[in-house]
């Protein structure tokens, strides 16, 4: 298994040398083998991304419609295999009952995993059900308990960030990499504005979380996420004068290529 | 066994307790033990979902609606062990009516050969405010959101199934209204007061406030469809007290009680019991 250490220096040596950080979100054996062969520097394995790569809709991963830990359990051994030599972390629901954190840590190590991310997250549900979530043990707390642990053991850990609070916790907690993610609801941004504004917006939100991190630990891995970012302009948007050094893709990695490639070949297909 | 009902036999017997002037009381069951002293108390409904589950296993409701279960296969599992202890009154699924991965016609033939005489919203995206809320739109156009529900319940309508619906907002609310749902439940937020609950304000303000929200969701719904029936939940309601105020100031039917019927009733009493045989002392 690859070990923390290596994969840190991976990413601190991209950083050094003015590189920017990828991290590929893989729901299917076949995209993790794709992003393997591209070089990506860390496969991140999740829920979502499975769901998405069964043709549902990424905000499934918010329903009551599946166990996002025996997802990943059943699913997720492919795809690490799939990954190669890349590096690949899991996505653990920090606040399952049916599968303690100490458990998943143990079966995903097995797996071939070198970290874990929390993901999914309870900031999915927006404020108010979060913050109920919160009260009850089961929100972001958590969520940054089950990084710590994993830490503890020597794990990598990327941790999600919904806010700038949450940004300076995990930082402060010492998480490895820290992703801060923007949420482009239609009533948070959308509302009569241009797509113009909108990403505008969500860079300075960025730029917020960012700098409160970084102003604890300047050293931050910090990377971007967020449907306003889906495609290699708008990402690279997240990351000018923000303070982050890396991008991570989701649909916009693996669902739209693959969407647009085999639409394409079929069309060609069937003009033949 | 629970007997199976048609929406006619389940609305007449409604029409029966109403002669009577006597409330209709559903309770949700996640357990046997819940369901059989439910009837025995003279319950009109009884709902098993998800979160009956989660509360009874001693952890938060709340569960029910995130990514720990398939809700619509739990129901079928829960079945199992609580219909056989029920004997006569009608039992409610609650369903999550916006599964992607479900074909709900096939879902409620089984439902029906399970002996469900009725279908409701629960768990739902309804109440998913902030994030899930402001993509509420996009939720229903990637399919999976609460106009989802709304769609299922109606297609369990069609199907001859008594129909219950949960509405957080005046939109939804009309939009339950138009599926045809015979029961709108209001939902005003969670249940104020009690161990972990929101802290209660003015209860006489915080009850008159909530009567008048009722009456705007009964309108908003009743635009559609003349003859839904009412019930509120949540909010500042809690006691029985609190529920007689809301039948005299709405057209409220009832009460639909979850864990103020089957967890805080039985919390108390088990911790006083283990404690009474444990300050036994062996001389």
């Amino acid at each position: 298994m690859i070990k923390r250490d290596a994969v840190l220096g991976t990413l601190y040596d991209c950083v050094d040398s003015g590189n920017t950080i990828f991290v590929f979100g893989a729901g299917s054996g076949l995209s993790a083998r794709a992003a393997h062969m591209a070089g990506v520097h860390l496969i991140s394995v999740y829920s979502t991304a499975i769901l998405r790569m069964k043709g549902l809709n990424s905000l499934t991963c918010a329903l009551p419609v599946a166990n996002a830990n025996q997802l990943l359990l059943d699913e997720g051994g492919v795809i690490v295999r799939q990954a190669g030599c890349t590096p690949c972390i899991a996505g653990i629901a920090a606040q399952d009952p049916f599968h303690p954190v100490g458990e998943m840590l143990d079966k995903v190590e097995k797996m071939g995993f070198c970290g874990v991310s929390n993901e999914p997250f309870a900031g999915i549900y927006g404020s108010w059900f979060a913050d109920l979530l919160e009260e009850y043990g089961m929100g972001f707390s958590a969520e940054l308990d089950m990084l710590r642990q994993a830490a503890e053991r020597g794990l990598l850990t990327m941790g999600w960030a919904f806010d700038e609070e949450q940004a300076c916790r995990l930082v402060e907690n010492g998480i490895d990499i820290v992703g801060v993610m923007v949420m482009d609801g239609p009533g948070k941004y959308s509302a009569g504005k241009t797509e113009e504004e909108r990403l505008r917006e969500a860079v300075l939100e960025v730029r917020k979380m960012c700098q409160a991190a970084l102003k604890i630990n300047p050293q931050a891995i910090l990377i971007t996420h967020g449907d306003p970012f889906y495609d290699v302009k708008t990402a690279t948007e997240s990351l000018i004068s923000t303070g982050a050094v890396g991008y991570a893709s989701g649909s916009s990695g693996e669902r739209l290529p693959s969407m647009d490639g085999i639409v394409k070949t079929c069309q060609e297909f069937l003009n033949m | 066994m629970a007997r199976r009902y048609t929406r006619e036999q389940v609305l007449k017997r409604i029409e029966e307790q109403r002669k009577q002037h006597h409330p209709i009381v559903i309770s949700g069951a996640g357990t046997g033990i819940s369901a059989k002293f439910a009837e025995r108390g003279g319950v009109d409904m009884i709902g098993i979902y998800n979160s009956g589950r989660f509360r009874m296993d001693g952890h938060n409701s709340g569960c029910g609606q995130m990514y720990f279960s398939s809700a619509n296969e739990e129901i079928l599992a829960l079945a199992k062990r609580i219909m056989p202890v029920i004997k006569e009154v009608p039992v409610i699924a609650g369903i999550a009516g916006n599964d992607p991965s479900v074909d709900m016609e096939t879902y409620f033939r089984i439902l029906q050969f399970y002996g469900f005489s009725a279908v409701m919203n629960f768990p739902t995206c309804g109440d998913f405010l902030g994030f899930l809320q402001t993509t509420m739109e996009e939720m229903d156009e990637y399919g999976i959101g609460f106009k989802q529900e709304a769609e299922s319940l109606a297609l369990a309508h069609e199907m001859g199934l008594f129909t219950l619906g949960y509405a957080f907002t005046l939109e939804q609310a009309e939009m339950l209204g138009q599926a045809g749902i015979d029961i709108l439940i209001c939902h005003l937020g969670l249940t104020q007061g009690g161990v972990g609950g929101p802290a209660a304000g003015d209860r006489s303000v915080d009850l008159a406030e909530a009567a008048r929200t009722v009456g705007k969701f009964e309108e908003a719904a009743r635009k559609y469809n003349p003859d839904i029936l009412l019930m509120a939940h949540g909010g500042p309601i809690s006691t029985p007290e609190d529920t007689r105020y809301i039948y005299a100031h709405t057209n409220s039917i009832g009460f639909l009680g979850a864990s103020s019927i089957e967890r805080i009733p039985v919390e108390q009493p088990i911790l006083e019991a283990v404690r009474q045989f444990k300050d036994i002392m062996i001389e």
